[in-house]
């Protein structure tokens, strides 16, 4: 906050002398900087291996993402042996479990078609301990720990990553359907209903760890994320599935650089930028940078869930205003909900003939905030 | 003050006939003398021993003698009496004794035709009732004075073999004030000496008969004609250069490159201040620097100034010996010292001399001047920006003089009229004020009192202020032991301090604060044995009081939980020893050393961290606790200064340093400009102390025919320890910094090219500079190396460099200049792609510092119409208008990225995009 007023008075001085700004795009970002970068980890255990490759994009360029396709992918090991990873599309490649083994070395090799070669250095095979406890606390907020330990003191650096999943209903109980081309309402069958949704997040950050300045290599209580009170992952029921990585130091010291490397950019005040320098290089033209890490270890994980009624300070959002119903004469169905898209029937309301109540899609309609209706395998 | 006719004459002939020393031995005189009148006084002395006086009645009348003589010589009881007045006296070999005006001329051998000399003498016997207000009589004086023949020390009919000591002040004729820097040289040999910081000097030569010629930047250079029989003082006045005052700025100095000592030295006057175009029409010391070999800075808008590749932290700026922290107003537009109490100033690149120390890159010694001690002037001046007043003159004539004076600007009431509400809301004001006072005691022991304050205010829509202020005080006691030694010991404090406060009663309402507070106290001593040797010794202590930020809630609402990083204390002790050898002619020699002792003082809690591991929260070990005053941390070094000057020929000479520096105080900035709420750090258990080391060599040549003069110099330097930044480290308010530091060294390497042509219509200078500063990070424990652990430049590195001073003068009232000013676009680091990693967008930067900004280009142009020069009217006025930025080139600041509606877009701002015109018009009165 104050960083922020220093820079504002900064700026607003400098206007005062004499603004001057004018659109600039130095020589060196107008031309195309599209670095490969990589994803993923080396599985060492009996689950798959995946690795997304994407491309970095310009400044200026609005494209989502741009995947990296048809490369092929593979991971060596240090003694000749390899295993080939198949495009999934997307720039996603996988492989499924690989028999490693964990006293040898593994890099990952990627040629591009058009004609990049790319090579990791050799990583160790670094076992991953199980996470000893996922729990949680309120405090208003709720706050999710993870704690693990290694006997064996050999793991010290530690990484997660996490996928949150929560369930969520709409406001209205609602069954009904509407058909714009026959102007008719429908009933949903029940397994067509709309009410009940299950949405899903993949972590966003960097979340690591280390045990380097204990005797005993113990994690102990790291807190991963913060749910705030009121917010629509626990209106009905979460859950979080955590995946613990053992990292080896370099690697533990690239992500901690990455954490750091905001999306501030250069401003006039703005923090110096980091460079990272991942152990990912480019044989075919040492020059190129590319971007990530490669690991290899195995992968611990554990789920654990959390129901609104646990927490006895939760304010869930009162939508009541939100939802609030527009009563309409049902033979006038079709032209209210023509001139109000954004309008759907939630129910009748008794009298003749029955008059409808419509309300805002959100509220009849789970999968308009993001969800869908399948129930998770471990729902 | 009148001397009669007759009397006068009479001394004259009295001087020429007998050898007449002040101090030689007289028969002794005892009595107990309490608040009686001279004249009495006299007739005591009279009736009891064998002396006769000669004085002027009229102002001596009313004079009270309190003095107790007990077997003392006749002599020392005079110096008691008229020590700190402005008469003194002079006895010769038949016991008369003649009470004369201090600066009564004093003729001592027989010219040519002694008829034709005794009408000279008288006639300027007569002009010496009114000299101290007319420069023209004044004038008469310093020619028949650089006709005369001084005699120095007690005649003998010996052969002259040997050598003596010659020891005086150079001063203004005008204001009595001490001249700074001035050369006093023999013409024959290379023997000579700068006034020190008083006026003083002092100079071993060969006994026998000399030419010394004195000259000064801007005064007219003049020359005494000597016979020295033994050790003796011999003050010097130098006049103003009326006639050629805007143009001759260096006139004086020719030569002096060549012959000078040191190298990488550049002396600026304020006269070369003020005829330099400037924002606004501001003259600036600290723009004038800029057009300087090896000087620059980041942009317009920054704090400070580069020195041959240092960071703006490693100069050491002396503003009369205090130190200022923060030199500018208004977040760096202008310098915060006022040009109309700025003597000169003296910017040390290389060759340090050893009783400085604590920075790496360069000494700025700012000298202010001590005050008219002749009569009450003044000065004020009226700007686009500012208005300025200084009044300065004797409390005590000749003794005690007062300095005051003070500058503040008016750009509340710009900032009202600017278009847009963003600041009709918003107020910045500024002012500096000065205040210098001289005390002579007598002839040994003289006081100087300093006093400087500047504050800047800046407030943004009536919510958020931020300010900054320095303070300074200095008191120095400058004692002559005796013609060999002298001693100034000073002491002073240094407060510097900025404050963030959001005034708004909101939850948010906050203040922050940070200060740094100096104490200082030190001691130089300058002792002169013989002609081969001038030592320089002394000590120097600074005790550091720093506060690194607090955060306080502002207002009952406010709900910010104070926040308070904990003060810092440290010791800085120097001891030092210089010896400038005069080997023969052609080399000399200034070899010195410097021991500094710096202790990290409690109270203070310190983390330790895993040896070999990137410090941070998961790599602590464990802590300690200090008490107040406890030693946590001591850092020590010799440090070396040597330097030598080999002349070529009287035109042309190398001169060759070494220094090696340590610096123990850090300016925290992880931004790419100096921002103003930028801290300080001293040196800890974690963070070294910066060193450095430098060496250079320089060639000069000098074409006094054409007044030209050209150099060439070279140097390296390295640094070690100097800081830089990890990622995202965060300066205000951290209670840890060594986590988010990391130490780097550097090296730097570059030529200054110089030539200036110091006389004529047409003068001015040109220089080229090339000149490289890179980093590397060496630090083991890191982490992640920027760059791969390559050399990468530096913030500030700026190869190449070209600037243009040139005045023109079409008479004495009319002169133009132009200044021109062209350097390469510092490096930046670009934000050159985007990418997604672990569910974010990141930004992948280029390496550090890869890329750099367009180019610097500037021209300002300046006209000056002085008044007439009638020299007896009552007020001078000047007119001064340029404009700077001529050919407004939108110069880029800075090169920075937004993000806006998902786009990342880059802007190019430029502080100044525009001509920018002035006019000042200043008045002395």
């Amino acid at each position: 906050m104050i960083k922020k007023i220093f820079n504002l008075i900064f700026i607003i001085m400098l206007l005062v002398i004499s603004s001057c700004r004018e659109a600039y795009l130095p020589p060196a970002i107008k031309s195309a900087n599209n670095f490969l970068v990589v994803e993923g980890i080396i599985n060492a255990g009996m689950d798959s291996t995946i690795f997304k490759l994407t491309r970095t994009k310009n400044l200026g360029d609005t494209t989502l993402e741009i995947p990296e396709l048809f490369a092929r992918v593979q991971i060596e090991a240090q003694s000749g042996a390899f295993y080939v990873l198949t495009g999934t599309g997307n720039g996603i490649y996988s492989s499924g479990p690989m028999p490693l083994n964990s006293a040898e070395m593994y890099r990952l090799t990627i040629s591009t078609v058009s004609g990049g070669f790319y090579q990791s250095d050799l990583v160790q095979v670094k076992q991953t301990p199980a996470i000893d406890s996922l729990n949680w606390k309120l405090n208003k907020d709720v706050t999710i720990y993870v704690s693990s330990h290694d006997a064996t003191n050999n793991t010290r650096y530690y990484r997660w990553d996490f996928m949150e999943t929560w369930e969520y209903e709409t406001f209205y109980d609602s069954n009904l359907g509407y058909d714009y081309g026959n102007d008719r309402i429908y009933f949903r069958d029940i397994s067509q209903l709309l009410t009940r949704c299950w949405s899903s997040a993949r972590s966003a950050g960097i979340f690591i760890g280390t045990s380097d300045n204990l005797t005993n290599d113990i994690i102990s209580q790291i807190p991963l994320t913060t749910i705030p009170d009121g917010s629509d992952k626990i209106r009905t029921r979460y859950s979080i599935l955590v995946k613990q990585y053992a990292l080896t130091r370099p690697a533990f010291e690239y992500w901690q650089l990455l954490r750091k490397n905001s999306k501030e950019l250069g401003s006039i005040f703005g923090n110096q930028p980091a460079e990272f320098t991942g152990n990912i290089r480019c044989l075919s033209n040492p020059e190129e940078p590319v971007i990530g890490f490669v690991s290899a270890s195995t992968v611990t994980e554990k789920r654990i869930f959390i129901k609104n009624s646990e927490l006895n300070t939760w304010n869930s959002p009162n939508l009541t205003s939100t939802c609030s119903p527009i009563i309409i004469p049902q033979d006038s169905t079709f032209y209210y909900l023509v001139n109000n898209p954004d309008y759907a029937p939630a129910y009748f309301l008794s009298g003749t003939p029955n008059p409808l109540a419509i309300a805002k899609r959100k509220c009849v309609d789970c999968t308009l905030s993001g969800g869908n209706t399948s129930k998770p395998s471990y729902w | 003050m009148l001397i009669e006719k007759k009397n006068a004459l009479l001394l004259t002939l009295y001087l020429l006939g007998t050898l007449v020393v002040i101090g030689q031995s007289q028969k002794p005189v005892t009595g107990h003398f309490q608040k009686i009148y001279f004249k009495e006084f006299v007739a005591i002395i009279e009736a009891s021993a064998d002396y006769h006086f000669y004085y002027d009645t009229i102002p001596l009348d009313s004079l009270l003698v309190s003095v107790e003589a007990n077997n003392t010589p006749l002599s020392d009881i005079l110096v008691q009496i008229f020590g700190q007045s402005n008469y003194r006296h002079v006895i010769d070999s038949i016991n008369g004794v003649f009470i004369i005006p201090k600066h009564f001329p004093v003729l001592t051998s027989l010219p040519g035709n002694f008829f034709n000399l005794a009408k000279k003498i008288s006639s300027e016997a007569d002009t010496v009732t009114d000299a101290g207000s007319d420069p023209e009589t004044r004038q008469k004086i310093n020619t028949s004075a650089e006709n005369k023949l001084y005699e120095i020390g007690f005649r003998t009919n010996q052969p002259l073999t040997g050598s003596a000591i010659l020891v005086g002040y150079v001063k203004d004729s005008k204001s009595g004030e001490g001249i700074v820097g001035a050369s006093v040289y023999l013409d024959s040999s290379s023997i000579g000496s700068i006034t020190d910081q008083f006026g003083y000097y002092s100079l071993t030569l060969p006994r026998g008969r000399h030419i010394l010629r004195i000259s000064s930047t801007g005064m007219k250079p003049t020359k005494r004609q000597l016979i020295i029989y033994s050790n003796g003082k011999l003050n010097i006045e130098l006049k103003d250069d009326v006639p050629t005052l805007k143009s001759v700025i260096v006139v004086a100095e020719k030569n002096s490159n060549v012959r000078r000592m040191q190298m990488g030295i550049e002396r600026i006057t304020i006269k070369t201040i003020k005829q330099v175009p400037v924002l606004l029409g501001e003259p600036d010391i600290l723009r004038v620097l800029l057009t300087l070999p090896g000087v620059t800075s980041v942009g317009e808008a920054s704090t400070g100034f580069n020195v041959r590749g240092g960071s703006a932290d490693q100069n050491l700026i002396l503003f009369n010996d205090a130190t200022i922290y923060n030199p500018s107003h208004l977040f760096g537009f202008f310098s915060a010292f006022n040009p109309d109490v700025i003597k000169n100033a003296e910017l040390y690149k290389s060759s340090l001399p050893e009783k400085f120390g604590g920075r790496l890159s360069s000494i700025l010694d700012i000298t202010t001047r001590d005050g008219n001690n002749k009569k009450w002037t003044g000065n004020a001046g009226i700007g686009v920006l500012t208005s300025k007043l200084m009044i300065e003159g004797p409390l005590v004539k000749n003794k005690t003089s007062l300095l005051v004076g003070g500058r503040s600007t008016y750009s509340n009431w710009l900032l009202t009229r600017l278009p847009g509400s963003d600041y009709s809301n918003s107020r910045a004001s500024f002012y500096d004020a000065n205040l210098q006072l001289t005390h002579m005691i007598n002839a040994k022991n003289s006081l100087y009192f300093t006093f400087y304050s500047s504050s800047d205010k800046f407030r943004l829509n009536n919510d958020t202020t931020f300010k900054y202020n320095n303070r300074n005080l200095v008191l120095k006691w400058k004692h002559i032991f005796n013609n060999k030694l002298y001693s100034t010991i000073s002491g002073g404090t240094d407060h510097y301090a900025y404050s963030v406060t959001g005034d708004k009663e909101t939850i948010q309402s906050f203040q922050l604060k940070f200060d740094i507070n100096q104490y200082n106290l030190k001691g130089d001593f300058n002792y002169t044995p013989d002609n081969k040797h001038q030592l320089n010794f002394g000590l120097s202590n600074i005790y550091y009081m720093l506060q690194p930020g607090s955060l306080k809630p502002n207002g009952i609402q406010s709900l910010i939980i104070p926040k308070t990083v904990a003060t810092e204390q440290a010791a800085e002790m120097a001891i030092y020893l210089g010896d400038r050898i005069t080997i023969s002619d052609r080399l000399s020699i200034n070899a010195g050393i410097r021991y500094a002792l710096y202790n990290y003082l409690g109270p203070q809690q310190t983390y330790n961290y895993i040896n070999g591991l990137p410090r941070d929260q998961s790599t602590i070990e464990d802590s300690s606790k200090y008490a107040a005053g406890k030693i946590i941390k001591t850092y020590h070094s010799p440090e070396i200064r040597l330097s030598l000057r080999y002349s070529l020929s009287d035109q042309a000479s190398v001169k060759f340093s070494y220094n090696n520096l340590s610096q123990f105080i850090h300016l925290l900035s992880n931004t790419t400009a100096i921002s103003p709420t930028d801290i300080w750090k001293l040196s800890d258990s974690h963070i070294k102390p910066q060193r450095g080391e430098q060496v250079s060599i320089g060639f000069y040549r000098d074409f006094p025919s054409k007044s030209i003069e050209t150099s060439v110099e070279l140097y390296y330097k390295r640094i070690k320890n100097y800081l830089d930044y990890k990622s995202g480290a965060s300066i205000v308010l951290n209670q840890n910094i060594e986590r988010d530091v990391i130490s780097t060294k550097g090296r730097g390497y570059g030529a200054e090219f110089l030539i200036r042509k110091s006389a004529g219509k047409l003068n001015g200078w040109m220089s080229y500079t090339y000149a490289r500063i890179e980093l590397q990070m060496d630090d083991p424990i890191a982490g992640q190396l920027i760059n791969k652990g390559n050399y990468y430049p530096a913030n500030f590195d700026k190869p190449h460099s070209v600037n243009i001073i040139a005045n023109y003068k079409f008479t004495h009232r009319y002169s133009i200049s132009l200044n021109a000013q062209y350097n390469t676009g510092r490096p930046i680091t670009l934000p050159i792609a985007i990418f997604n990693l672990a569910g974010s967008q990141r930004v992948y930067y280029s390496n550090r510092n890869q890329y750099r900004i367009p180019d610097y280009f500037r021209m300002d142009f300046s006209a000056n119409i002085e008044g007439n020069h009638k020299i007896k009217q009552r007020t001078h006025g000047a007119w001064s208008l340029g404009v700077y930025n001529l050919t407004a080139r939108k110069n880029p600041y800075s090169i920075y990225f937004v993000e806006e509606n998902g786009i990342v877009k880059g802007y190019k701002l430029s502080v100044i995009g525009t001509a920018i015109p002035y006019i000042t018009y200043n008045i002395r009165f």
